[in-house]
């Protein structure tokens, strides 16, 4: 009757992951509708408009981009992480097998399953964006070299969307578990950001060109993928100790 | 199976004078196998350490007896000495209390053999019917 | 063999002591009630056996492990509870599937079966459930899980009479054919004593009692009569309960131990004797000092 076989945990891990898979469908829902809502506010406005005139001749620029849509699913992939540590979707958990290692692996598949389809679908809406323009406006009036889309760079924007996305979902996830082990968390990490960024303003500037000025995609996932372990790994330390409330 | 959970008789006990009354109306054999404590549990709705109490106080009684790994038996003179007993312990006891309770009434020992030999007749004839 | 051993467990919320140096075995394969009144410190207990929460001071051992935290002893435990969520995306069979696959002796049948007796529509979602209806629903998790240790916290809230009657019994079938170690919360004893095999009645995070229902049922009586005669006969012996009934009349709980010789003269002192309901008992056992609620409407 009673099995004495040892629980595997990453077998365990696999079947909580398909469980949440399955359970948050919903937020991929929502990350579908923020796509949507972005592409619609890229296409009305564009980013910039541009107008000038002397009388005679008046030229009038609209710059229209996608960069609209990854914003979005930024902020999308950062809210998503924070959820999965609240209290009330840690409780969906109660009913099965787990613990806290099994519980954060999970969700931290979860998450990368998230991080790679916004990645795709956002770039995908940028080729959306594009294609609708081409057949809604004049094609003369489009001055664009980078109009058309190359195969290789629409993976190499894939790839750095995705991997921009892990970062932000290893930054939202410590910062979830922080505020579990206390709610001042919620003052103090941005306080602490925005400290940095007034005071020590060389050491924010070159922390963030250590990311954004990386000219080559290995050395960018690279650098992505081991600030991303620690996150995670300082996430999954501190909420080892921590008891399931109800 | 409803017991009477209001009763000051414990369930267990419930369950043992059920069981006589089985032997008593000849629905369970001598010699032959009585229900199993996990039959009793689920009968009755108890839990099966309970219904296995039960058993046990007709096996302190040699009511049944215990043959190894194959469960309880109705002792060969079972019916004879429930009888018996019922007849020691609970006839007498209903009597004492038939007397007490006459003697506070004001009901003379005549007058209560009357009322005793009245209702058996009631009850041949409702038989009857 | 013992599933659970607890020894001097102390479980403290900043100065508040939930439960307070409790210690106790339970055997394999026992159906256990653990009863206590509101606040008594029954769900930190069992949510401590599930390994939800640690103890601040003491061991705990469940299958000879600290249940904390723990993949294995989760493995083989379930706990049961009416806050149970589920996700809003399922729907009540896809919760039934996706659970099942967590528990290595789970029953479908037996799942499916007790569904569609209790009649739940299979498209519902588990949030628009009813109160009894939820708490129904999760049992049926709980008793197809099959699990060694199965923990019921006050399983029945909210589910009428009928429905409280065919749960106990589907659980106690089941355990019949599929003997486990079960655990069952409740503050109303009387409902579930039956299918119980021990108590252990918790007052204010302490252990009160842990011994068979079958002592605790005649572990004590009630006495009532004169109160000169009453008092006389029950001298120096300690009393569960006592209350005063109407003028010059005494009714005190007494166990049975200690007025077993003289237990003859109760009757020739013009006493009588009332047998006890558990219920009752417990209340007693768990009372606050003295006097009932009665006596706050006796001061007006």
């Amino acid at each position: 009757m009673m099995s004495l076989k040892e629980v595997d945990l990453l077998s365990i891990s696999s079947k909580q992951y398909v469980y949440k898979l399955k359970a948050y469908s919903t937020l991929f829902y929502g990350l579908l509708l923020a796509q949507i809502i972005a592409l619609f506010f890229s296409l009305l406005n564009g980013i910039s408009y541009m107008s000038s005139g002397n009388g005679e001749l008046s030229v009038s620029v609209n710059t229209y981009s996608a960069s609209l849509v990854i914003i979005f699913s930024f902020f999308w992939i950062l809210f998503a992480a924070i959820q999965l540590t609240t209290k009330q979707y840690k409780q969906l958990e109660n009913p099965l097998v787990t613990n806290s290692i099994s519980r954060n692996l999970s969700n931290i598949g979860f998450l990368m399953t998230a991080c790679v389809f916004g990645g795709i679908t956002s770039s995908l809406v940028g080729v959306l964006l594009r294609i609708i323009m081409y057949f809604t406006f004049d094609r003369s009036q489009i001055i664009s070299d980078e109009f058309i889309l190359a195969f290789s760079d629409l993976l190499l924007g894939i790839s750095v969307a995705i991997l921009y996305m892990v970062l932000i979902s290893g930054i939202g996830y410590l910062t979830g578990v922080l505020t579990k082990v206390s709610m001042a968390f919620v003052i103090i990490i941005p306080a602490v950001i925005i400290g940095i960024s007034k005071a020590y303003t060389d050491i924010f500037q070159s922390l963030i060109k250590f990311f954004t000025l990386e000219s080559s995609l290995p050395l960018f996932g690279l650098k992505v993928i081991i600030t991303s372990i620690l996150l995670f790994g300082v996430s999954i330390l501190i909420s080892n100790r921590e008891e399931v409330s109800q | 199976m409803i017991l009477n959970t209001d009763s000051m008789k414990p369930i267990y006990v419930q369950i043992a004078e059920w069981l006589e009354l089985e032997i008593l109306n000849s629905n369970i054999k001598e010699d032959e196998r009585i229900y199993s404590q996990y039959q009793l549990a689920d009968m009755f709705t108890v839990n099966p350490a309970t219904a296995a109490k039960g058993l046990n106080l007709l096996a302190d009684e040699n009511i049944v007896y215990k043959r190894r790994g194959l469960g309880m038996f109705v002792s060969p003179n079972a019916k004879q000495f429930i009888l018996t007993k019922r007849r020691k312990q609970i006839l007498e006891q209903m009597i004492k209390e038939l007397v007490i309770e006459a003697n506070r009434l004001d009901v003379s020992e005549s007058e209560l053999i009357m009322m005793i030999h009245n209702f058996g007749q009631d009850d041949k004839e409702e038989e009857q019917l | 063999m013992n599933v659970i051993q607890c020894r001097d467990v102390t479980k403290s919320y900043g100065q508040n002591k939930a439960l307070d140096r409790l210690s106790f075995e339970i055997g394999e394969n026992k159906i256990t009630g653990f009863i206590g009144r509101n606040g008594a410190g029954k769900t930190t207990l069992l949510k401590m056996i599930a390994g939800y929460i640690k103890p601040t001071q003491g061991e705990l051992q469940v299958f000879s492990r600290k249940p904390f935290n723990n993949l294995d002893v989760s493995a083989k435990t379930i706990f049961i509870d009416d806050n149970m969520t589920f996700p809003d995306s399922f729907r009540l069979t896809d919760i039934l599937s996706e659970v099942a696959s967590f528990y290595a002796a789970w029953n479908s049948n037996l799942a499916i079966a007790l569904f569609n007796y209790f009649s739940f529509d299979p498209n519902q979602a588990h949030s628009n459930l009813s109160k009894g209806s939820k708490s129904t629903f999760n049992s049926i998790i709980g008793i197809a899980s099959r699990c060694p240790l199965t923990i019921l916290d006050e399983p029945t809230t909210g589910m009428d009479s009928a429905v409280r009657k065919d749960f106990y019994k589907a659980l106690l079938k089941d355990y019949l054919e599929h003997p486990r170690t079960i655990l069952l919360s409740s503050h109303l004893l009387s409902e579930l004593e039956e299918i119980l095999e021990d108590i252990l009645l918790i007052d204010n995070g302490s252990k009160c009692l842990h011994l068979p229902v079958m002592e605790l049922r005649e572990l004590a009586v009630g006495i009532r009569g004169n109160e000169q005669a009453l008092l006389t006969f029950v001298e120096g012996k300690e009393l569960i309960y006592k209350e005063e009934f109407a003028k010059g009349s005494l009714y005190v709980v007494i166990k049975k131990e200690l007025i077993e010789q003289e237990f003859k003269h109760v009757r020739q002192n013009g006493l009588e004797v009332l047998p006890i309901s558990t219920d009752d008992l417990c209340v007693y056992l768990t009372g606050k000092t003295g006097g009932g609620i009665d006596d706050v409407f006796k001061r007006g």
